[in-house]
Order: structure tokens, then sequence, then C-alpha cells
């Protein structure tokens, strides 16, 4: 099945359900690969530790393809892997007890180096790991991981005014924490845009 | 409504509006109080420019993680052996990084090692003396004569020992020369008056352990062919005494010019430790972990994006190095020139090294060693592969155990 992409998420769960493997297969990969960066990034920068990151992403698909073997169609499979991954990220903190740990050099690898300014990408991870862990987690996943505030209360189990609320409150803290640095920042912004 | 309570108001949906989330009933209404109030511009200002900084990218999970939940869920059996394989692997590369399990593979490495090369070497070593010299195996008393078979008695064959020119049987390192049986014949054997001629017979030393007797022995110490693996290799004092432990350090350029410093402690930079075990004079195997930097490059697109990427990535890495050392230098007695080539893995790719230099023996435990040295690190990165390479010099200092 060649144009496969062209699937919504409810037709790809009924295929993914199908007794068809071929058909289930190509459903399978397809999820992967819409949604497997979306997950891997939030478990990364929540568990901020590669190999949990690895663990914890393993496990939600695992859980999502039990899931969906029972439930049979999910209409919101970005949502619903973010749902899941969200709770096998908290079950991994509660089990280590303790809060997440700087990332390791491999994890910083990634996105550091597509910035050539690290001292700024540093500043910024420093401020966030200061936000309690719902403001954070709730500013993550809408502004690294672009999710809507329906689909963020749905995998918060919270309201969509809450969302709206702790997005407010993080961005209020982190402007505090970043005060001494956003003058100097939208300063260089705008030489970068002027050239 | 107070000033403050409506600021508050206005910077929420500012938030929102920046976020797509205010509803369009709502935008105008913000548009409308952001052009009146300077603080809000300034708000609006603010709530892009944190929006910008806190975007990040997506990081790509590792391809193995895929084939792995595809196998897991019956998706692709032919997948199944190579998966596992590398499941294993990227297990064992976690834990091989591991002084102790590293150290312990180490050990079970060297053990494989002295299984496959000692006892054969030494069985098939005997054997060809053995025939050479015209030894004798007896299932109920070990004999070596120099007589040729066919003019052997029976008596001869069981009360006999050992006599060609100091040559003994290997069989007696099982009992302490107490041959047993009849001692007026020991006596008449050991004795030079009475003994035949040629019988003639060997001094009678008990020897306090099997290394004390290979040191003495002549079978083991001076025919050539015993020079190498003369030793059980499981016992620990002959395993400890072919073992050695050596520290490195590189100063190293790369092949990418930069003036980026790396991240990492620059006292653990370019340095290595190698435990090696030495398989003969000449040879020796060894473990090497050790850390090192090269410099990254990248320029192109990612996720649609231009992208120039110029780093110092510190690669601590693991692997086997084998070092052949080469005949003394005539003129200077204690060197020998020496080449290692070292294969091995880091976190994100293989890694190679070639080296060679002059070793220097400052004693019979200790030697330094210098020489050239290129390291070639290849890595995958946008799926493309790409390499990274060092050149310089390497020194040494090496502590064996014998």
């Amino acid at each position: 099945m060649k144009d496969i992409e062209k699937y919504n998420d409810a037709e790809l769960s009924a295929m993914l359900n199908s007794d068809n493997k071929s058909l289930s297969r190509q459903a399978f990969e397809e999820i992967y690969n819409r949604y497997s960066k979306l997950v891997y990034t939030y478990c990364v920068r929540i568990l901020r530790d590669e190999e949990n990151a690895k663990d914890a992403f393993q496990d939600t698909f695992v859980k999502f393809l039990n899931v969906i073997s029972k439930k049979g169609i999910i209409d919101n499979i970005k949502a619903y892997l973010m749902k899941i991954a969200h709770n096998v990220c908290i079950d991994r903190i509660n089990e280590i007890k303790k809060s997440p740990e700087p990332l390791d050099q491999s994890i910083g690898r990634y996105y550091q180096q597509k910035y050539e300014r690290k001292e700024e990408r540093d500043i910024i991870d420093n401020a966030l790991d200061k936000l309690p862990f719902n403001l954070k987690e709730t500013l993550m996943l809408k502004e690294s991981l672009n999710y809507s505030y329906e689909e963020i209360a749905e995998i918060m189990g919270i309201s969509r005014s809450m969302v709206a609320s702790n997005i407010h409150r993080a961005k209020d803290k982190l402007r505090e924490i970043l005060a001494p640095y956003f003058k100097e920042y939208t300063k260089q912004e705008k030489e970068r845009k002027n050239g | 409504m107070d000033r403050l309570s409506r600021d508050d108001n206005y910077i929420s949906k500012i938030n929102q509006f920046v976020d797509g989330e205010l509803p369009p009933e709502e935008t105008t209404e913000l548009f409308y109080a952001i052009a009146d109030d300077p603080s809000l511009q300034e708000e609006f200002r603010q709530s892009l420019a944190l929006q910008n900084m806190l975007k990040q990218d997506m990081i790509k999970p590792p391809s193995y993680l895929k084939d792995e939940l595809m196998v897991k869920f019956n998706m692709k059996k032919t997948a199944i052996f190579g998966t596992v394989s590398l499941a294993i692997l990227a297990f064992l590369r976690r834990y091989l990084m591991n002084p102790i399990a590293g150290g312990i593979v180490f050990g079970g490495l060297m053990l494989l090692i002295g299984y496959f090369i000692n006892p054969i070497h030494e069985n098939n070593q005997t054997k060809n003396f053995a025939n050479k010299t015209q030894i004798i195996h007896n299932s109920a008393s070990p004999v070596v004569s120099s007589i040729a078979p066919e003019n052997i008695t029976s008596n001869t064959i069981q009360k006999s020992i050992a006599i060609s020119n100091k040559v003994q049987s290997k069989n007696r390192l099982e009992e302490a020369f107490d041959l047993g049986g009849d001692d007026a014949w020991d006596d008449y054997l050991f004795n030079e008056d009475t003994a035949p001629d040629e019988f003639a017979p060997m001094q009678r030393t008990i020897y306090g352990s099997q290394a004390a007797f290979n040191k003495s022995n002549i079978l083991f110490n001076h025919n050539s062919n015993f020079t190498a693996n003369k030793r059980n290799p499981y016992n620990f004092y002959n395993f400890l005494e072919n073992l050695s432990i050596s520290f490195n350090k590189n100063f190293m350029n790369s092949n990418i010019k930069s003036n980026l410093e790396p991240l990492s402690n620059p006292m653990l930079n370019n340095f290595s430790l190698n435990i090696a075990y030495n398989i003969d004079p000449k040879n020796s195997l060894s473990i090497v972990y050790g850390q090192e930097n090269f410099t990254q490059k990248f320029s192109g697109k990612i996720d649609g994006d231009d992208a120039k990427i110029m780093q110092v990535y510190t690669a601590q890495y693991a692997g086997i190095a084998y070092y052949h050392y080469f005949a003394h230098i005539p003129s200077i007695y204690k060197a020998n020139p020496y080449t290692k080539l070292f294969a091995g893995a880091t976190q994100v790719g293989g890694l190679g090294k070639i080296e060679a230099g002059l070793n220097y023996n400052i004693n019979e435990k200790m030697a330094i060693r210098g020489g050239f040295e290129t390291s070639l690190l290849l890595y995958k990165f946008q799926s493309q592969m790409f390499n990274s390479w060092n050149y310089g010099f390497t020194t040494g200092l090496s502590i064996s155990f014998r």
C-alpha cells in the first residue's frame, strides 16, 4: 500500500488491528514514523536520561499496541500515545524516586549541535529545570512538541483552562528567571534579523 | 478590574495568541489593547522572543528500537536474529563501558585465549619431542628412554627412568619423581656405579612447585619450541605473569580545524588504559578503555532547516588492541620498535587506530613507549556516514606483573 501516509489515525489504528499481517505491519510503520520522534523527545526531555528514555519509549509503544488490540480504533493516536508516555514517565520517575538529572552528554549532543549558540541553550535548559514539574511538562508539550491545549488537557488529565493557566504561569516564571538574560537575547535577536 | 489583573488577563491572552490558541473573537480585542498600551507591546515582543527561545529540535529514536518492537509483536520475523544480536550488542556496550563488567569480560576473554593457545601447543610440542627422542609412555609408570622400543623389555618399560642427555619425561610433573615400585631397582638406577651406561642417572630433586620445576627444566627452558606458552594459563601466578597494564596519553590534532574546546574534563582528555595479555615476548592482546576528542562538522539540512554544526565530541571508547614488538635495536639493546592495531567502538560509531613507535624497557617490569598514532572515527548522522580523524604523538608507561 503506497499511499498509507494519507490515512488518518482512526483508519491506521483499524489497519493495525487487522488480521492481515502485512497491512498491520505497514500501519505500525506509518504510526511509528509519524509519532516516534514526538514520543522519544518527550521521554528524553522528561526523564533526562538516555537509557531510561529508551525504556520508557519502548514501554509506551508496547502499551499502545496492547491497548489498540483491545480498543480497536483510536481517533487521535498522537494524543493517545503521549498520554501513555506521560503515565509511563511519571511511573518511571516515581520508581527512580529522584528528580531528573541533567541530560547526559550523548543526548545533549543531538539538540545542542544544531545551535551554535550553545550557551543560550544551556541557560534555557537550566531555567526550565527550575520550573515545577507540571508547568515544565505543559510548556514542553506546547512549545517543543506543538500539542494543542485540548490535547495537553487530555494527556495530563486536566482542564483546558488549567493548561492555559499552567503555560501562563510557566512563562511568567521563565521570564523572571531569565530576566538578566532576556534583554541581551532580544538585542541579539534584533541584530541577527537585521543581518 | 484593576490595571494589574487587567494586564495579567491580557498577558495570558498574549500567551494564548502566540500559542495559536486564542479564539478569533478575542484576538481582535487583544490587538486593540496592544495598540493602545506600550507595556502590552513589550509583553507581546517578549512573549514572541520566549517562544522562539523555547523551540527545540525533535530527537530521533535509535532505529533498533523500532525493530525490537516489530519483533516483539511478531511483525518482522526475519529480523529476529539481527535484532536480538543488535540488542545484545547494545546491552553489552552499555555494560562494557563499566570498568568492573569490562574487567570480567576481559578475564573471560583471556581464559578463552589461554584455552585455545596453551594446552594445544604444549601437547603437540610434547608429542613431537617424544617422537624425536623415543619417549615411551606407559600407563603404569611414566618412562622416558633413549633405547629403541624393540630393545626394551617389559621390566625396563616399567622401571626405567629417563634418560637422554638430561631429558626428563613431562609426566614426572605429576609426582615429585617418586617412581614407586622396588626401592632396590631405584637404587640401582641412581647409582652411577651400577647403572647401565645408556641410563645416565639424573639427580633426584624435589621441586616445590610446578613453576620451580618449569624454571629448572631444560625441556621447557632451552628448547626454542617451548619458549611460548610454556605454562599452565589456569595457574593464577602464571596467568598474572603474562599480564601488564599501561597508561597512555595522546597529543592529537584533528583533520578538521576548529577553535572549539571539548566539554569534557581536560584532565581526562586523550587518555587510555590498556590491560594486556602477553601471548609471547613479541605479541600481546589488550583490552583498551579510553577517551579521545574528535572534531565533527556538518553542513546541510536538518528537518528542512539549514544547519551548520561544528563541535568537539568526546568519545569514550573500548576495544581490543594487538601489539607486535619487533627485534631489539642492536645499538640500543633495551629498545625495540613496535606497532599497534586497534579496533573498538564509541557511543556513536566505530573507532580504529594505528600506532607505531619505539618501546624502551626501563627494567624487567617497566617500559615506556612513544610513537605516532592515527585514529579514525566513523559515525552516522542524519542517515549519512561521516568520519573524523586525529593524528599525533602518543606516549605510555607499561607495568608488567612478571
